[in-house]
């Protein structure tokens, strides 16, 4: 977005309105590591290398660790995979116009792929895989009306619809 | 420091702040929710919710080079991704890397 010259202002709010799936993301995930007499900054330390795999691997394996093992699990997680991405990314910018169109399209068509695998692996709860469809409908088509507030809006609007849906059944 | 260092500079910082104070608010709501309530589920919903929102969009409506591909293939290079993680016995890497690859031979077609 720099590189187009997009105004300070827009750069921010673009960031924001991204980030604002870290807040359920960090609700859902945090109470599964409440341990007796653990320092609350940890958690809060937790919250800032949540990314989108810590959180999809960690809630995946948690029920099969004891309680006072999964902090210290999701820490070491979560920092390998953030110091791994920073160095991949750098690699990746300055190697991304050297690479063939073919590979570089199969590069960028992992990501997508990568997180359907990870997020449909081990669906076994139905409210979950519930929630993932009403999502994915929910998150493009509002996306096509008022792209700014997809994120916030598709997880609010497909939850929601979600959470009803799985009351009733 | 120059102008533009400075600018940049700021912008992290304030990138930063906007990231963060969602995720702090997030840990803060964690510390004090019942997670056997209703708002919790509802939130697990939204979180769910989110994530696949923002995973349909880049497949349903993508930018830059995987713009340039069809629809029906990127649905097909899933189809192939989640064919190849069943056949080998649950492997993420085969099937991210199988159906990766068939994306651009899929482009060829057309």
């Amino acid at each position: 977005m720099q590189a187009v010259g997009a105004p300070f202002l827009a750069i921010v709010l673009a960031v924001v309105f991204s980030a604002s799936r870290f807040l359920p993301m960090a609700v859902t995930l945090m109470p599964h590591m409440r341990h007796p007499g653990t320092p609350v900054w940890r958690y809060y330390f937790a919250g800032q290398v949540l990314a989108m795999t810590s959180w999809a691997v960690a809630i995946r394996r948690f029920p099969e660790q004891p309680a006072p093992y999964r902090l210290p699990f999701f820490l070491g997680f979560a920092m390998t995979l953030w110091l791994c991405s920073l160095v991949c990314t750098l690699f990746g910018h300055s190697l991304a116009g050297a690479l063939p169109a073919p590979l570089r399209l199969a590069f960028i068509f992992a990501n997508p792929l990568y997180f359907i695998l990870i997020l449909t692996a081990n669906l076994s709860e139905r409210m979950g895989t519930i929630a993932l469809v009403c999502g994915a409908v929910a998150g493009p088509a509002l996306h096509l009306v008022w792209p700014q507030w997809s994120v916030v809006g598709g997880g609010v609007v497909g939850g929601t619809l979600a959470y009803l849906i799985a009351r009733r059944l | 420091m120059s102008a533009t260092s400075g600018y940049l500079l700021a912008l992290v910082l304030a990138c930063a702040l906007g990231t963060y104070s969602w995720r702090g608010i997030g840990v803060w709501i964690a510390d004090r929710i019942d997670v056997t309530s209703e708002w919790f589920r509802w939130l697990t919903c939204i979180a769910y919710a989110m994530i696949a929102g923002l995973i349909a969009r880049v497949v349903l409506l993508p930018v830059g080079e995987l713009a340039e591909t069809a629809l029906w293939q990127r649905i097909a290079g899933i189809a192939i991704a989640l064919a190849a993680f069943r056949i080998g016995r649950r492997n993420q890497l085969a099937g991210v890397l199988l159906g990766a690859a068939s994306l651009p031979l899929l482009a060829l077609l057309r």
